[in-house]
């Protein structure tokens, strides 16, 4: 996987919590397996907390995009 | 069933009439010209919508009225939605209006509905067309006008949802004669920069009028092209567009858009935290599994010599009855096998050979012996004929000088007369010594 996202790290974390409840690992994968579900909490959690809406305003300049980060100036509507 | 042949009652045929059109047209939309109004003691209001060529008569029950903005007047043009109903005792079918738009829609609305139609006849709103979305999408971008209510609306969702979303503004305007051209650009351009997973048209609601941009043909082929998934999030509940048909998802509001879009982050905490304590509970019941399954073995283990003595002991004794078995087989066929020896022997046919040849050599004795005597007898008869023979033969007749005439051989008829020949013939005169040819001459004394 290319990049770690934190859907595919939930649906990784489901899988090994899966595998795990179905009890038919030996129990050395077991532990492995559990090691690995740890580290995904973690990094979900992690995710979870740090995350922070970003907002960007899309602006086309001379036929090429850039993008400014988007300040809602006017929320007295 | 053979209709020809039924015959209804009149409160029959209007029931069925009534089913008929109830189902076939329960959520209609109606533009037209109100006339004929009126609005008798009941509170009702009736009149007759109707445009150049048809009308149809109309009724809004007093229920419905609180939700007019303004009264009914003679000559409106008006947009009615409701659903056709028969009333009965009348035979009278017409509209049961829910809601009446105003604003002079019913043109617009008649664009509206003949732009569906074709697109529909397309195939532009079929569902096997709709792409699926991104459950938990990375990039999300608005195409809005940044400072409308429906963009903080939206951001408001999001960001109290899940904020591992990125979300980008594209800037338009949502409203107007350029609304239709820069929102279709901006889907455009999106899709050739191809980074961003959902694309969400956003704007407030509205008249009409002002959420026409997004009932424009060109707009609609866009949506439909458009690689990456379009949602449209423009207007209140009851506004419907084209875009909304031909988009891949149809968001009530803006604000609707950003829940159904994105997943709520609490959740997502919860069922992170459900995850770990399953993990947890998980491992535990592998370790204790495994412990029981050591333990379950163990006991197996310090069970395991009993089994073994007892199929040891079962082995000893499975061996000594086969041996004993065996040999009680062995000496049984044994005995038969010299039973059948003795029987055999008795059978034989040698005795009986040698008395056979015993009468056959006594036999062959008594044969040959009386064959001996046979000949014996035999030869004396013989001797003794040979004795008379010799007595009576004329050969000693002959030794004495006699002698025998007789024709030549074959017939050798003995002569014993003259006239038994004749002159010249031959004949033989057998004598002691031998025999003599002689010819017969003419005889002297004849």
């Amino acid at each position: 996987m290319a990049k770690k996202t934190f859907e595919s790290a939930l649906s990784k974390l489901e899988k090994i919590t899966q595998e795990l409840e179905a009890g038919e690992l030996p129990l050395e994968s077991s532990l492995k397996k559990f090691d690995e579900g740890v580290q995904l909490v973690d990094f979900c959690n992690s995710k979870l907390e740090e995350a922070k809406s970003r907002v960007e305003l899309l602006l086309k300049r001379d036929g090429s995009f850039e993008t400014v980060p988007f300040e809602e100036d006017s929320r007295g509507d | 069933m053979d209709t020809s042949q039924h015959v209804y009652s009149v409160r029959q045929l209007n029931r069925e009439i009534r089913s008929l059109l109830e189902g076939r047209y329960p959520f209609i939309s109606v533009a037209g010209e109100i006339s004929s109004l009126r609005r008798p003691y009941s509170g009702h209001l009736y009149f007759t919508l109707k445009d150049a060529d048809a009308q149809i008569k109309g009724v809004l029950f007093k229920m419905q009225q609180r939700y007019l903005s303004e009264e009914l007047r003679e000559g409106m043009q008006v947009v009615c939605r409701g659903r056709i109903s028969v009333y009965e005792p009348r035979g009278d079918y017409q509209l049961i209006v829910d809601r009446v738009d105003f604003r002079g829609a019913g043109e617009l609305q008649v664009a509206f509905e003949r732009l569906k139609r074709r697109l529909a006849e397309e195939g532009l709103f079929e569902a096997a067309s709709k792409r699926p979305l991104p459950g938990m999408p990375e990039q999300i971008t608005l195409v809005t006008s940044p400072s409308g209510a429906a963009v903080h609306d939206f951001l408001q969702v999001a960001a109290r949802r899940f904020p591992l979303t990125a979300i980008q503004i594209y800037p338009v305007t949502v409203q107007g004669e350029q609304a239709a051209g820069e929102i279709s650009q901006a889907i455009a351009e999106l899709n050739r920069l191809g980074q961003t997973e959902i694309i969400v048209l956003c704007r407030g609601g509205g008249s009409m009028e002002d959420l026409w941009a997004f009932n424009d043909e060109q707009l609609a082929r866009v949506i439909h092209a458009s690689t990456i998934p379009v949602v449209n999030a423009v207007g209140h509940e009851i506004d419907f567009t084209i875009a909304d048909f031909v988009a891949d998802l149809r968001a009530p509001t803006p604000s609707a858009a950003a829940e159904l879009l994105l997943p709520d982050i609490r959740e997502l905490a919860d069922r992170v935290a459900i995850l770990r304590e399953a993990l947890l509970r998980a491992l535990g019941r592998s370790i204790s599994e495994g412990e029981h399954r050591l333990r379950l073995q163990q006991h197996r283990l310090e069970a395991m010599p009993h089994p073994l003595d007892t199929i040891s002991l079962k082995l000893d004794h499975l061996s000594t009855a086969l041996a004993a078995e065996m040999s009680a087989l062995i000496s049984q066929k044994n005995q038969l096998l010299q039973r059948a020896a003795a029987a055999l022997d008795r059978n034989s046919p040698q005795l009986r050979l040698d008395l056979h040849g015993q009468q056959l050599q006594a036999l062959g004795l008594r044969l040959s012996g009386s064959i001996q005597s046979l000949i014996r007898r035999r030869e004396e008869q013989l001797h003794r004929a040979a004795g008379v023979l010799d007595a009576v033969s004329p050969l000693a007749t002959l030794a004495r000088g006699y002698a025998i005439a007789r024709k030549p051989a074959p017939r050798a008829t003995v002569i014993t007369s003259p006239e038994q020949v004749r002159t010249g013939e031959k004949i033989e005169v057998l004598v002691h010594g031998g025999k003599i040819d002689c010819l017969v001459e003419p005889a002297e004394g004849r």
